[in-house]
């Protein structure tokens, strides 16, 4: 039990805080709200929105404190998962009758986040081909790039294998060199 | 694609990546406040809940489970028991109390006046 906690500092704190110490609470939010407000901006692309659904989110990390085992998860694989459940929520609740799948690309064509945000033009083409990714190729590919993950953190984040990642990325990399070309971004060859 | 192509995407991916570091929204002071202020609530409930359980009366004689009673050494010493009863009651040992905890089935208190002829760890405390 010692050493899984070592291996999740997040998990460490966690238990600390189930027995009531509030020093532990505030070490995790530190660490841990910047992701949970990043992940959820991304996906509803409102910051007030994002902060709703950041502070329901450590709410249920805080009531589950006290049953969470350790060494079946990871508390930051939890949370991507309880935070993209409830921002997927709250679209749902803004289009009921939308399908989930179009959760990553609105039907209305509405600018994403990312295309929002990107300085130039070629950088606002790569954000429409981002966007434009099956959702586990766009997650590893936000997650490497965006977050800064090494693949064992985002197989961790994901569930699934290093394999796994190294070919969510691979796969990526190629649809997104498409899209660019269809976008009229060629992809130099240096 | 190349080596040429990867190095021009991650490249792409590094200058899309800082214009999202720049308009990022981190959490503010008024968020982490509300999320501490929800993690002393929960901590409070908790102790709430853990203090409002009810202790158990001493002198309420409570049934046990059946447990004890599959036990051999159980049932004699409930045999014993009620035979002991039914001697202090005829005796006058009115002051004793009598009760059998449930799980535990370990009776103890004080005995009586006069010497009983079965172990004295069969009374208990408590009114009678």
């Amino acid at each position: 039990m010692l050493d899984q906690r070592a291996q999740d500092p997040d998990a460490e704190l966690l238990a600390r805080f189930a027995e009531g110490d509030q020093a532990a609470a505030r070490a995790l939010t530190e660490r841990l709200m910047p992701g949970v407000v990043r992940q959820a901006w991304r996906v509803l692309g409102d910051r007030d929105e994002a902060e709703d659904v950041a502070q329901e989110v450590m709410l249920k990390l805080w009531r589950q404190a006290g049953q969470w085992r350790t060494g079946e998860a990871k508390v930051t694989t939890w949370l991507y998962r309880v935070t993209q459940n409830l921002c997927i929520d709250r679209i749902r609740r803004r289009r009921p009758t939308a399908d989930i799948d179009d959760v990553a690309e609105p039907s209305d064509g509405a600018p994403s986040v990312l295309e929002r945000l990107a300085q130039t033009e070629q950088n606002r083409a790569l954000a429409r081909a981002i966007m434009a990714l099956p959702d586990r190729q766009r997650d590893a590919i936000v997650l490497r790039h965006f977050e800064g993950l090494s693949n064992p953190e985002i197989g961790a984040r994901l569930e699934c294998s290093v394999e796994a990642v190294e070919s969510l990325l691979a796969r990526a990399r190629r649809q997104l060199a498409k899209g660019l070309r269809c976008e009229g971004t060629e992809i130099g060859n240096g | 694609m190349d080596k040429g192509g990867k190095n021009d995407l991650d490249h792409l991916l590094a200058s899309l990546a800082r214009d999202e570091r720049a308009a990022r929204p981190e959490p503010g002071a008024a968020l982490i406040a509300r999320v501490l202020a929800d993690a002393a609530d929960v901590t409070a409930a908790g102790d709430r809940a853990a203090t409002a359980e009810p202790m158990r009366p001493k002198w309420r004689l409570s049934w046990p489970s059946l447990a004890p009673l599959a036990w051999p050494g159980g049932a004699v010493a409930t045999m014993a028991l009620g035979l002991t009863l039914g001697i202090g009651i005829g005796y006058g040992y009115g002051d004793q109390a009598v009760a059998m905890t449930a799980l535990d089935g370990v009776i103890a208190g004080e005995r009586g006046a006069l010497d009983d002829p079965l172990d004295g760890a069969l009374w208990a405390e408590g009114p009678f």
